[in-house]
C-alpha cells in the first residue's frame, strides 16, 4: 500500500496518544466514567486505525502476540482478581497503598480485575478487525 | 465453603482459558480439558453430598448483601443439575477424544465446551434473575460458535435459524425484565418471589403477570416447547455428534430448569396459568412423538424425541405437587443421560456405516454386537421399559397424572410412551438387524472401539439410575419439597430479613 507523509506522521503520535488516554481511562474507571471495556476499546482502535492503513501485518506486529493470547492473559488476570482473598467469598476487593513519599498510590483487585477486562476487551476487538482485514486482503487479491 | 459454589463457575472458566493458551499443542489442551471436567465432576459430588446436608447454599459474590448484590444459590435442584450436566460432558468429552473426526482436533472445541459448560453452571446456581440472561447468552455464543465448527453449509443453515430464533427468545426475556425490574425494583430472585407474592395477596398482579407470560414464552423457545420448537430439528442433526450429544444434554435442559424457577420461586401462586403449561406439555409430547415417527434420519429422529420428552416434564412441572416435580426432575436427569448416549451411540453406528439416513444403514448387530446392546439400553430406557432410568421417570409422571386425575394427560404420556417405542424400533431395525445395503461395506471398528468406552459408561449410569431408582428418587422428592415450598429459599437468600 502506497503511504502518505500525513497519514505516516499522524498515525505515528495518534497510537501513541490513544494508548495514553485508553491508560488513563482504565485508571479513572474506578469511580469515574471510564474503566476496563472502554479504556480496551480505545486501544483496540489503534489498532484498528493501523490495520486500516497499513494493513493486518501491520496491525499483529503492533499487538505483537496473537488476539488470543491476550483473551486468555486477560481472562487469567480477571479470575486472580477475584481469588486474591481465598478465605473470602469470590471477588471480595483488597485494597493497598502505596506510599511513595510525594503521593500515595491505591491497588486493589477491583483494578487487577479492570486490567484483565481491558486486555481481553483489546484482544477480542482487534481479532475482530484482524480477521476481516485478512479476509478483505484475500478477496481483492483473488480478484 | 461458600467458596464452593463459585467453583461450577471458576473451573471451566480456568480450564477453557488454559484450552485457548494451549491452543497449538492439540495433546496438552486435551489433558487440560478432561482434567477440568473431571475436577467439575468431583465438584459436582461434593456439592450435592452439601446440599444434602444443609438444604442450601448460598454465596454473597464480592460480600455485597442480597438482594443488592449477586448471589449464587445451590439448592437440591442446581446440585442435581450439576452432576449431570458434569457426567454428560465429561463423557462427551472423552468420546470426542477418542474420535478421528475433525473436531475433536479443532483448537477451538474444547474452550467452546468449557465455556459452554460455564454458562449452564451459572444458570442453575444463580439467584439473579439477570445473570440468568447472562448465562444464556454465554451458552448461546459458545454453542454457536460449536454448531458451526467445521463449517459446512448445513451447519450454517442450522446455525442461523437457531441463532435467530434464541436471539429473539433472549429479546423477550430482555423486555421480561425490564419490565419487572421496573415494576418491583429487583431483580434477586428471592427478592421478587417475596413481592410477586404480596401482589398476588394484593390482586394487583397484572405487571407481574406480563413479564411472567413474557418469561414464559422466552424460556419455552429455549426448551423447545409446543408451539417454539421448529428451531430444534432444524439444527440439532447438523453438528458432529459429540455437540448434538452436549446440546441435547445441556440447551434444552436448561431451559426447562428455568421454567421450573419461574413457575415455584420467581412466579409463585397463580401467576402462570396451570391450564395452559399442562396443554402446551401434553401438545409437545404427542408433536414430538409424531415429528420423529415421520422421519427416516437417525438424528433427526432423536431431535424430535427430546421435544417429545420435554414434553414429559413440562406436564410434571405444571402439575407442581412434590411428587410431579420429583419426576420431572429424575426425568431431567434420566433425559440427559439417555438422549446424550443415543446421540453418541448414533454417531458412532453413522461413522461406520457411512450414513444416517435408514435406508442406507443396516449390518451393525452381526458385526458390533456390544454396540447394539448399548443402543438397545438406551433406547428401551427412553421408552420406559423397567428396570431402565426411563421406566422410574415415566412411571412416577404418570403417578403423579393419576394423583392429581388428569385422566386425559396420563393417556397422552402412556400413547407418547409406546410410539417412542416404535421409532426407537424403526432405527433398531434399520441400523442394527436388517443388513447392509451395501454387501462390500466394511464394517469394522477398527480404530473407533476406542468410542464404546464412553458410550458403555453412560448405559452403566442408565442402569444405575434405574436399579437405584428408590433411594434416588427420594433424593428428587426432597428437591420437589424444596420447590414447594420456596420459603426455605427465600429464607436462605434474604436471611432473617424476611
Amino acid at each position: 500500500m502506497k503511504s502518505s507523509p500525513i497519514l505516516d506522521i499522524t498515525l505515528r503520535w495518534l497510537v501513541v496518544l490513544l494508548g495514553i488516554v485508553s491508560f488513563f481511562l482504565l485508571l479513572r474507571g474506578h469511580d469515574e466514567p471510564g474503566g476496563g471495556f472502554s479504556g480496551g476499546l480505545l486501544a483496540a482502535s489503534a489498532i484498528i486505525i493501523t490495520t486500516i492503513a497499513y494493513g493486518a501485518d501491520a496491525g499483529r506486529k503492533l499487538l505483537h502476540f496473537q488476539p488470543l493470547s491476550y483473551i486468555a492473559v486477560g481472562l487469567i488476570l480477571s479470575v486472580l482478581a477475584g481469588l486474591f482473598q481465598w478465605d473470602a467469598v469470590f471477588m471480595s476487593s483488597i485494597w493497598v497503598e502505596l506510599s511513595l513519599g510525594f503521593t500515595i498510590i491505591k491497588l486493589g483487585t477491583p483494578l487487577l480485575f479492570d486490567l484483565g477486562v481491558y486486555i481481553v476487551v483489546l484482544g477480542v476487538v482487534s481479532s475482530f478487525v484482524l480477521e476481516i482485514e485478512s479476509i478483505v486482503k484475500i478477496k481483492k487479491e483473488g480478484l | 465453603m461458600s467458596n464452593l459454589l463459585t467453583l461450577p463457575l471458576l473451573v471451566p472458566l480456568i480450564s477453557a482459558t488454559f484450552g485457548i493458551l494451549a491452543r497449538q499443542h492439540a495433546n496438552v489442551q486435551r489433558w487440560i480439558s478432561l482434567a477440568g471436567i473431571s475436577v467439575y465432576l468431583a465438584i459436582g459430588f461434593i456439592l450435592i453430598s452439601h446440599v444434602l446436608d444443609q438444604s442450601y447454599l448460598t454465596a454473597q459474590v464480592g460480600g455485597w448483601q442480597a438482594p443488592y448484590g449477586i448471589t449464587l444459590v445451590a439448592d437440591l435442584l442446581s446440585a442435581i443439575m450439576i452432576l449431570f450436566t458434569g457426567l454428560i460432558v465429561f463423557s462427551v468429552l472423552l468420546y470426542s477424544l477418542m474420535t478421528s473426526k475433525p473436531c475433536g482436533f479443532s483448537p477451538a472445541f474444547h474452550p467452546l465446551v468449557h465455556f459452554l459448560l460455564m454458562g449452564a453452571s451459572g444458570a442453575f446456581l444463580t439467584g439473579d434473575i439477570f445473570n440468568l440472561y447472562v448465562c444464556f447468552e454465554i451458552m448461546l455464543m459458545s454453542s454457536f460458535a460449536l454448531m458451526t465448527l467445521e463449517g459446512k453449509a448445513e451447519q450454517t443453515e442450522g446455525a442461523v435459524k437457531y441463532v435467530v430464533l434464541n436471539l429473539l427468545s433472549s429479546a423477550i426475556f430482555l423486555a421480561g425484565l425490564g419490565l419487572l425490574y421496573a415494576k418491583v425494583g429487583s431483580l434477586n430472585m428471592a427478592d421478587i418471589s417475596v413481592i410477586s407474592q404480596q401482589a398476588v395477596a394484593d390482586e394487583k398482579v397484572g405487571p407481574i403477570r406480563l413479564a411472567g407470560l413474557l418469561f414464559f414464552v422466552s424460556f419455552s423457545v429455549k426448551a423447545g416447547m409446543f408451539p417454539f420448537f421448529f428451531w430444534l430439528p432444524a439444527s440439532y442433526h447438523t453438528p458432529s455428534p459429540p455437540v448434538s450429544a452436549l446440546f441435547s444434554g445441556i440447551l434444552t435442559k436448561v431451559g426447562v430448569y428455568a421454567l421450573i424457577r419461574l413457575h415455584t420461586l420467581v412466579m409463585p401462586g397463580e401467576v402462570l396459568g396451570y391450564k395452559l403449561l399442562l396443554t402446551m406439555g401434553v401438545a409437545t409430547m404427542l408433536i414430538g412423538v409424531f415429528g420423529a415417527a415421520s422421519q427416516m434420519h437417525i438424528r433427526r429422529i432423536l431431535s424430535f424425541h427430546i421435544i417429545s420428552q420435554i414434553g414429559y416434564i413440562v406436564v410434571g412441572i405444571a402439575i407442581k405437587t412434590p411428587l410431579a416435580l420429583a419426576s420431572a426432575i429424575f426425568f431431567i436427569g434420566h433425559n440427559i443421560i439417555s438422549k446424550g448416549n443415543l446421540f453418541l451411540v448414533a454417531g458412532l453406528a453413522s461413522d461406520i456405516v457411512g450414513s444416517e439416513k435408514l435406508h442406507k444403514t443396516g449390518g451393525m448387530w452381526k458385526a458390533w454386537p456390544q454396540l447394539g446392546i448399548i443402543y438397545l439400553i438406551s433406547a428401551f430406557s427412553l421408552a420406559g421399559f423397567p428396570p431402565l432410568s426411563g421406566f422410574v421417570a415415566k412411571f412416577s409422571i404418570v403417578w403423579a397424572t393419576v394423583e392429581s386425575q388428569l385422566w386425559w394427560v396420563m393417556a397422552a404420556a402412556i400413547f407418547t410412551g409406546l410410539f417412542t417405542l416404535y421409532s426407537m424400533m424403526k432405527i433398531w431395525v434399520e441400523v442394527f438387524w436388517k443388513d447392509h445395503p451395501d454387501p462390500d461395506r466394511d464394517l469394522t471398528l477398527g480404530k473407533n472401539s476406542r468410542r464404546l468406552m464412553p458410550v458403555s459408561l453412560l448405559a452403566g449410569i442408565i442402569i444405575f439410575l434405574g436399579l437405584g431408582g428408590g433411594p434416588l428418587f427420594d433424593i428428587c422428592l426432597r428437591a420437589g419439597e424444596q420447590l414447594v415450598n420456596p420459603a426455605g429459599y427465600i429464607q436462605a437468600v434474604l436471611g432473617e430479613i424476611t
